[in-house]
């Protein structure tokens, strides 16, 4: 296996069958020492079994799971060397703080000094010091995730696997804790995986992001990558927000039209058939008053404008000839948006411009 | 300080035989197969002998040919039917409307009738009988108007008047339970409803708390139904002539030595309480999908018009069963009842009587004491290992499944079964002669203990799986991904946290042993007496004073028995509430 052999985890084509549902299809990653992977996909894709897998809590059917090229399939989740996480924290509420933390120190440890020091190193680790004797009923729930995170990480775990470690938490607790837990872990150089719901926290998180759709994987990057290149509509739709038109493609003179709407294409795309989806970011679409005029130019009627705190979302309308529009989305700094003052049955010039159209094969499906 | 991993590093890849998961499967199967040797095989045995003659050859159906053709027989059904659907009847009216006063009105005093209400629990039910022939036999209280001081009536209670008072006394606890429960669980948000429709009380009643409270009262139906169908102490002190299945058992096998008849009748009890059970986890099973996770409790607001009667009433059952009782104290305590009144403690002296004495009594202790640990231990880990084992799903349902077969069990089918089974030398398994493994047990401590742990098997083990469904179903991941084997988890995290729900059950074994009296009746032997069963024979022998004191004894000790669980369980609230409050 040589093309995994620099590789510190690698999962390769694991199906997992739960009688005649397939939860997970051929799914293939790797992930480098130190990396910070976060799987993101709709409820039910399969990304809590995905990482069970990965910690050998379930087995899956077909395919391998190797830990620094080791082939760990068979091996319980006791002997894999990963901390967990989990989303309910599982804290054992008749112990202390303390005791959590130490939990699986006595099995390894001798000496009770030794489990000490090392709970204290711990506790300190995620803030907490001072907490240790206090019940995780006496603990809020973000001094309950350091609990879970620092009891995770006691036994210097090879990966830290985490599944939606934040989705019980208030917005302003989550937000420093992911600051938290991305420091912890590049600070130990751990290899993490996150399941989340959260894009954001996705993509302010994650080196690399994992997107699932039923059961497979959609696309896998950086988030950059994600966001700027999605592999598909789906995945365009599931980050971030996306117009599609779908209409056809002539690929000799680059030109997208749906209808009487024809716009310049210049992203660097794989020709495939004619039918083809266009698709741009309502941030990339420009729009001014007046007086623009070159490729991918249009007249749009303005339908609706919504506040949106520090930007503006417009609802558009483009004209494609024969009396029939295209529904087209736009957003702008607000301070752009007060200063050109629109407002609803006004109209607008808008851009498309040709470098931020995506392509897309029609029947990929959003 | 991740340099050091403190675990080692390679791990060699044969490991895939993890040890802790064949142990967790070997358990699940020694619990399954536990329950086969203790439920499914003696049943097997109870059926098969009721297909064979007293010589032990098999004659098909004839015995049953027999039983229904003979007229004393087969009368005893409808008697059966008659006397457990009329105490239905009774108890579900009074239980719910007793329910009813404690959860949804204001009424004062709500601990004190709950308390006095469940009396009759900790009662043996021969107690119920002996009590009524002070009231209402031949010399009683009522019959010759509290010693002839007002004009006296005579209700005729040996017969069917007798067991149904006796069945009601004995039901009505059980039945307030489960109605109050589902009372209790109604949602609040649907009375506001009614009554932002401005619907007025009575249409509230019909279509909201009846419905909402349907499957509870159909649980309840069938618990009354079941548990009158199948007692045997009352109609034993009050039945007289009139033959009901219980008592033929007894007197087919203890009477007559007709243990092919025994058989058979006991698949006659077993039968309607078999059926009325499969209908009561059907309709069960509904419930759960029905109860919705965040509903809001209905807080009762006082209206004077509606809780002055409901006091009022909970007040008269109150009196009635303190009174009962009170009457029962008060013959045991009397010199010789009703020439007499004196009161001492002649009849708590025991000498001269048959059935044991204080030997009995103290036999009664330690075997309820050894059925309240052991059954307490079986019932806890089948069901920590049933809800709490990933995979294996089949292994668990059949474990699951025969852990509550033993609800539908009368005691004396266990009894019955037991003998049978224990007594029985060796079976001829495929022309093999095979010694029977468990006959030690027979006639001594051990299989008394057994009878009761199998017979109060089922609601032990509920309470003890939904205690556990209650906790985390993550810390058994975080145990095993720490490296730490699931049995230190269960000691140290799980027994911990379930222990108000442990000693719960702990309590209602002992309390539920030293009443019973059905299955141990045919399993005990001369050299151990038992309380229970001295109360039956000591009647039978006209010793009815000395039977009622024994009665006594049994409910002060169940009394204390709950007391200290009161007390045990206060002081752990105050430690849980440790690991919670700020
Ligand atoms: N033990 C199991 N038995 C049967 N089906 C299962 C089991 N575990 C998961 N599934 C199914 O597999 C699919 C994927 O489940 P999974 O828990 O991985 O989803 P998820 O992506 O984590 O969803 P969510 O975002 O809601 O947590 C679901 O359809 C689920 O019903
Ligand atoms: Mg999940």
């Amino acid at each position: 296996m040589s093309e995994h052999d620099d590789e510190y985890l690698a999962v390769c084509n694991v199906t997992k069958r739960f009688g005649a549902f397939t939860a997970l299809r051929d799914v293939s990653f790797s992930a480098k020492k130190g990396e910070f992977l976060s799987i993101l996909g709709p409820s039910g894709c399969g990304k809590t079994t995905m990482l069970r897998v990965v910690a050998g809590l379930e087995r899956q059917d077909e395919g391998r799971v190797l830990l620094m090229g080791r082939d760990v399939s068979g091996l319980p989740v006791s002997k894999r060397h990963v901390g967990i996480v989990f989303q309910s924290y599982a804290l054992f509420p008749n112990i202390t703080a303390r005791a959590n933390v130490a939990y699986g120190l006595k099995n390894v440890m001798k000496s009770g000094r030794e489990i000490n020091e090392r709970v204290d190193e711990l506790l300190k680790l995620v803030d907490l010091s001072g907490m240790g004797g206090k019940y995780p009923g006496q603990l809020s729930g973000g001094q309950q995730q350091r609990v879970a995170l620092a009891r995770a990480m006691a036994l210097s775990p090879n990966l830290l696997l985490l599944d939606e470690p934040l989705s019980a938490l208030d917005a302003q607790v989550r937000v420093m804790l992911r600051g938290e837990i991305v420091a912890l872990t590049r600070r130990l150089g751990l290899t993490a995986i996150m399941v989340t719901h959260d894009q954001e926290e996705a993509l302010t998180m994650a080196d690399r992001i994992l997107i699932m759709k039923d059961g497979e994987l959609a696309q896998i990057g950086a988030p950059s990558d994600i966001y700027e290149s999605p592999a598909s509509p789906f995945v365009a739709s599931f980050i971030g927000s996306m117009n599609f038109l779908s209409g056809v493609m002539d690929w000799e003179s680059r030109t997208f039209s749906s209808g009487k709407l024809a716009m310049r294409v210049e992203r660097d795309v794989k020709p495939f058939g004619a039918e083809a989806v266009a698709a741009i970011r309502p941030e990339d679409v420009l729009v001014s008053a007046n007086g623009e005029t070159g490729a991918n130019v249009f007249e749009a009627r303005v339908d609706k404008v919504e506040y949106r705190g520090p930007v503006y979302r417009l609802s558009l309308r483009l004209p494609a000839g024969g009396g029939e529009f295209r529904p087209l989305l736009a957003e702008m700094a607000a301070e752009k948006a007060r200063r050109l003052g629109f407002s609803p049955a006004s109209t607008a010039k808008v851009i498309l411009p040709p470098g931020r159209v995506h392509l897309f094969a029609a029947g990929q499906g959003a | 300080m991740a340099a050091t991993s403190p675990r080692a590093a390679a791990a060699p890849r044969l490991a895939a035989f993890d040890g802790e998961r064949w142990l967790r499967r070997a358990l699940i199967l020694l619990v399954s197969f536990w329950l086969v040797c203790v439920v499914v095989l003696p049943l097997a045995q109870l059926l098969s002998k009721s297909l064979l003659n007293n010589a032990g050859q098999y004659v098909g159906l004839a015995n049953y040919v027999e039983y229904f053709t003979t007229p004393s027989l087969r009368n005893s059904i409808g008697n059966s039917l008659f006397v457990s659907v009329v105490t239905t009847l009774i108890t579900v009216t009074l239980g719910f409307t007793f329910a009813y006063a404690l959860t949804r009105t204001c009424i004062p005093l709500k601990g004190v009738f709950r308390g006095v209400a469940m009396m009759p629990l900790f009662a043996p039910t021969l107690l119920n009988g002996i009590a009524l022939i002070y009231l209402f036999g031949r010399k009683g209280l009522i019959t010759r108007g509290f010693f002839g001081a007002i004009p006296g009536i005579d209700i005729g209670l040996y017969g069917p008047v007798g067991i149904i008072i006796s069945e009601v006394i004995f039901t009505f606890p059980q039945a307030m339970l489960i109605l109050s429960v589902a009372l209790r669980m109604t949602d609040a948000r649907l009375y506001e409803a009614s009554d932002s429709m401005g619907a007025p009380g009575w249409r509230t009643f019909s279509t909201v708390t009846i419905p909402g409270v349907k499957y509870g009262l159909v649980s309840a139906t069938f618990v009354s139904f079941i548990l009158a169908f199948t007692d045997f102490g009352a109609p034993k002190v009050v039945g007289g002539q009139f033959g009901i299945l219980a008592t033929d058992i007894y007197k087919q096998v203890i009477g007559q030595q007709n243990f092919s008849m025994g058989a058979v009748v006991s698949v006659a009890l077993l039968a309607p309480a078999i059926l009325a059970f499969i209908v009561d986890r059907i309709v069960q099973r509904k419930q759960v999908s029905l109860i919705q996770a965040k509903s809001t409790p209905l807080v009762p607001r006082p209206r004077k018009w509606r809780d002055a009667p409901f006091l009022a009433f909970c007040l008269v059952i109150a009196l009635l069963i303190l009174g009962f009782f009170g009457v029962a104290a008060y013959a045991s305590l009397v010199k010789v009842w009703p020439y007499e009144l004196e009161l001492g403690l002649w009849h708590y002296d025991f000498t001269g009587t048959g059935g044991g004495g204080y030997a009995a009594f103290w036999n009664s202790i330690r075997m309820s004491f050894y059925s309240a640990v052991i059954g307490t231990a079986v019932t806890f880990v089948s069901a920590y290992l049933v809800e709490k084992t990933n995979g294996m799903r089949a292994l668990r349902q059949v474990s699951y499944f025969l852990s509550i077969i033993p609800l539908a069990l009368p005691g004396l089918v266990i009894g019955l079964a037991y003998i049978f089974f224990f007594n029985a030398r060796g079976w001829n398994i495929l022309g093999v002669f095979t010694p029977n493994p468990f006959g030690w047990l027979y006639g001594g401590m051990g299989i008394l203990v057994l009878s009761n742990v199998v017979h109060f098997y089922s609601v032990s083990f509920l309470t003890g799986a939904t205690a556990l469904k209650q906790l985390d179903k993550e810390f058994e991941m975080v145990s095993e991904s720490l490296g730490v084997p699931f049995y230190v988890t269960f000691f140290r995290v799980t027994v911990p946290v379930c222990l108000p729900a442990i000693l719960e059950v702990a309590m209602y074994f002992f309390v539920n042993s030293m009443a019973t009296v059905s299955a141990v009746i045919f399993l005990y032997s001369a050299d151990i007496p038992l309380a229970s069963v001295a109360i039956a024979n000591m009647d039978d022998a006209g010793d009815v004073a000395p039977a009622c004191a024994m009665g006594v004894l049994v409910i002060l000790t169940n009394i204390l028995v709950r007391i200290l669980y009161g007390a045990l369980t206060g002081k752990l609230r105050k430690k849980t509430q440790a690991w919670t409050t700020r």
